[in-house]
């Protein structure tokens, strides 16, 4: 009912502003009413703060009224098809991850969008590295550790992961075949459920993302070996990374960024675009989220490429099971 | 003393004029929303994360912990009286404080809910604050054997006690346990009976089920049975407990406490599994089992102290350890993020106000929500005394916005109505309800416990045995189930017992 007033109220306004050329009006209008930046995970989680962070900041500095909706489930897959479906007008935004965009394709065969046809990507937000963590009493002290007590028991050592075909786990995966190792993978429901067996050392090490890693390497229960990301992380800039400890290109991030359904006017893009990157410059943003990104469009674009790509080879040299 | 010195700190912040109030409007809140039927804690708190961004981080802790254990509590005022649970742990209160309302008895019912919430609430702050670093390092002890051997107990031990039809019991559990497994798998990553799905890949929701099972049928049967009967109760009878109802709910409101703080402090089990337990015990406990089911007290306090301590425990993982043990500690450590604070064990010493703040309100917040609910009850009770006609459309419309909110899904109110025409058709076998949620909880996650361990232990079956805690359920397992086959054993301690007392 109110849709269809609607839709009448837009033909006839279209009809009375014939003279006037309508689109470009809208645009330079834009934003005259609120707009939704779709969260596919629940309020409270990692990109949830992230999305928050951002829609508070476009809400208080221009004056939008950004508005979080949080539709989550399928690990993040039920928010980016809503968005993909949501009108191309520039007022549906998703926040969306490395997962729903690199790794979902892979791994899920029914999936209902396509991260490249369905999407026009806005910029990127964040970017974390995983950090490789093992229990404080642990006798591995280093990277080279971890390889030579593998090496010594092939298939012994137990790998805990947030979740099966997580980021975390691809990365385990992709460092045990760029360093000719084996171990054993034991899935976890989250972090949380991962952190005692971690501890207390009933699994050998850990690989998740920096952050939800951070409380328990800071209280001293857990201790970071290394780090994914190319360059060290700012956080932690005593720990190296994986790369520099002699796995040369080694890379493994989860990444997060704006995008909207494909179709979405050029112009409104690049006004998101630039009022996004305005708020990423913001210095209280800058402290919370993390670091040099290239954020243009493009950039975000050939991200979702490469690291499709290389996931993609990892689910399936690993034989990981595809939905 | 340590911990007198520090919870003196802590009531110097709790106790300011601003705190109290933010605790005020947190348990004020929680109960309002709690009480709408079909939206529960995690619910509530989801909606109003975004009032506290503006707020100091203790008060906003403050409130936030205010509005969970206060939605708690409204969440079994409506499994009592409409028999809607807001969430798994008052699904147990619905059992036999939904009788206790049909039969008139809806004031003492929530009466005793918030009296048994009250001393739960406060004994088990009294141990988050005296033990609660022992407490979080001992949990670090439980893995997946661990877990996995206390399920086994748990679930013996009520396949022990179940009365009535053994047969449909099973088949009820067995029901319970399919219904649990929807979703993706974690072990394997592989997605089990969703069906080409995508919403069923995170698994059938607990509202979903709870509120189907238990108010959609329940409605249905209503409008199918008496078309005389107009409301639930035709007059409601004394609003307070009686002298003999608080006697009959005294142990089982320390029982309860004790099982609700044990469980609620480990991290790997829901708060649902602390009520069940704290349900089954009483029941094995009770003189005649029988009255479970048709409106026991015990089978109202035991749980409902159980979730309280329980929900109070919860924060000893989180905070010690900064292991959320739940959802809804997870969603407050990220409102504690969203304030700037790295959570963790550390905020525990960098930050003493904050903890023993935070403590100490839980004592001041118990307290208020006993001041507030007791005056309600007779409110409350007159609800039972709505019509029909007017009560179902509502109890229907806030069920749908319950599930709905969960995932802002509407895939979510149609399994509800689904599992609603399913109820439906259990009661009419005459099937009941409780193994089914049993099922549905404990199953998952001894599967899951139990595949891990054996994957870590590279399927060697000696890892339940060989580690201490894990073999300590197991003897007690073996011990139920020898007092099972052994029925002579029973028979003449009974006897011995009625020697003794005659």
């Amino acid at each position: 009912m109110n849709r269809r007033i609607a839709r009448a109220a837009t033909a006839a306004l279209a009809t009375l502003a014939f003279a006037i050329p309508g689109l470009a009006q809208a645009q330079a209008g834009y934003p005259d009413k609120p707009v939704r930046l779709i969260v596919p995970f629940p309020p409270g989680g990692g990109t949830d703060i992230i999305s928050r962070i951002v829609a508070d900041k476009l809400s208080t500095t221009l004056g939008w009224k950004v508005v979080v909706e949080n539709k989550a489930g399928a690990g993040g897959t039920l928010g980016l098809d809503a968005a993909a479906k949501s009108k191309a007008d520039g007022y549906t935004l998703v926040m969306a991850q490395t997962a729903n965009l690199s790794i979902a394709p892979s791994l899920m065969s029914g999936l209902p969008y396509d991260p490249v046809k369905n999407f026009t990507p806005v910029t990127l937000v964040d970017a974390a590295p995983l950090a490789i963590t093992v229990g404080a009493s642990s006798p591995i002290k280093t990277l080279a550790d971890l390889v030579a007590a593998a090496k010594a028991a092939p298939g012994k050592l137990l790998f805990a992961s947030p979740g099966n075909a997580t980021v975390a786990h691809l990365a385990g995966e992709y460092f045990q075949k760029v360093a000719g190792i084996k171990y054993t993978h034991v899935p976890y429901k989250g972090t949380s459920q991962a952190l005692p067996d971690v501890i207390s050392g009933r699994a050998a090490f850990f690989v998740a993302s920096l952050e939800s890693a951070m409380p328990q390497v800071k209280s001293g229960q857990l201790r970071a070996i290394a780090v994914t990301s190319a360059k060290r992380a700012s956080q932690w800039p005593d720990v190296p990374t994986v790369a520099e400890s002699g796995y040369a290109g080694f890379e493994a991030i989860t990444w997060f960024g704006i995008a909207v359904p494909a179709g979405t006017p050029d112009p409104i893009v690049a006004r998101l675009h630039t009022e996004i990157v305005k708020v990423l410059a913001m210095p209280e943003v800058k402290e919370r989220l993390g670091g040099e990104l290239t954020t243009g469009p493009a950039a975000f674009a050939a991200l979702i490429k490469s690291d499709h790509d290389k996931w993609a080879g990892v689910i399936k040299e690993a034989g990981i099971k595809t939905k | 003393m340590d911990v007198l010195s520090n919870l003196a700190l802590g009531f110097g912040v709790a106790l300011t004029l601003k705190n109290l109030a933010y605790c005020f409007l947190g348990v004020f809140l929680g109960t309002l929303i709690g009480v709408l039927p079909g939206i529960g804690p995690l619910v509530t708190i989801a909606m109003l994360l975004p009032i506290t961004f503006g707020l100091d981080p203790v008060s906003s802790l403050i409130m936030l912990a205010g509005i969970f254990y206060g939605a708690q509590y409204g969440g079994s005022t409506t499994a009592i009286l409409v028999n809607m649970p807001g969430e798994v742990s008052s699904a147990v209160t619905a059992i036999d404080g939904y009788q206790m309302a049909r039969q008139g008895r809806a004031g003492p019912a929530l009466a005793t809910a918030a009296m048994a919430s009250f001393v739960g609430g406060i004994l088990s702050t009294l141990l988050v604050a005296f033990f609660g670093p022992l407490v979080g390092r001992w949990a670090l002890e439980f893995g997946a054997a661990e877990y996995f051997s206390l399920m086994l107990m748990g679930l013996v031990f009520s396949a022990v006690l179940s009365h009535g039809d053994l047969v449909k019991a099973l088949a009820m559990v067995a029901i319970g346990l399919l219904l649990g497994i929807v979703g993706t798998d974690v072990t394997s990553g592989l997605p089990r009976f969703s069906f080409g799905i995508p919403e069923l890949l995170d698994g059938v929701g607990f509202t979903v089920v709870a509120v189907g099972l238990f108010a959609v049928s329940e409605i249905v049967l209503n409008l199918a049975r008496n078309e005389k009967v107009e409301v639930f109760a035709k007059d409601v009878k004394n609003l307070m407990p009686t002298w003999a109802d608080m006697k009959a709910a005294a142990m089982p409101t320390l029982r309860g406490t004790a099982l609700g703080s044990f469980f609620g402090a480990l991290p790997g089990i829901t708060a649902s599994v602390a009520a069940f337990s704290a349900y089954m015990l009483e029941k094995k406990l009770a003189k005649d089992p029988s009255r479970f089911g048709h409106g026991a007290i015990e089978g109202v306090a035991a749980p409902e102290a159980a979730n309280n301590a329980a929900a109070q425990t919860h924060f000893i993982p989180t905070l010690t350890l900064g292991i959320p043990a739940s959802a809804v500690m997870a969603l407050m450590l990220g409102a504690l993020t969203m304030q700037g604070i790295q959570p963790g064990p550390q905020v525990m010493t960098s930050k003493p106000e904050l903890f023993w703040g935070l403590v100490a309100s839980m004592f001041v917040g118990n307290t208020l929500l006993l001041i507030l609910n007791l005056p309600l009850v007779g409110l409350w009770a007159r609800l039972t005394q709505v019509p029909y006609r007017w009560l179902f459309p509502a109890i229907l419309v806030f069920a749908c916005v319950g599930n709905f909110s969960l995932n802002n899904s509407a895939m979510d109110v149609y399994l509800c109505a689904g599992i609603g025409v399913l109820g439906y058709v259990f009661a009419k076998l005459d099937c009941q309800p409780a193994p089914l949620i049993l099922g549905y909880v404990l199953g998952p996650m001894l599967e899951e416990n139990l595949r891990r361990a054996l994957l870590m232990s590279e399927g060697s079956f000696a890892v339940f045995v060989t580690r201490p805690i894990s073999l300590a359920f197991l003897v007690v397992t073996a011990l139920i189930l020898l007092a099972m086959v052994l029925p002579g054993l029973r028979r003449r301690r009974e006897s011995a017992v009625e020697a003794s007392a005659g």
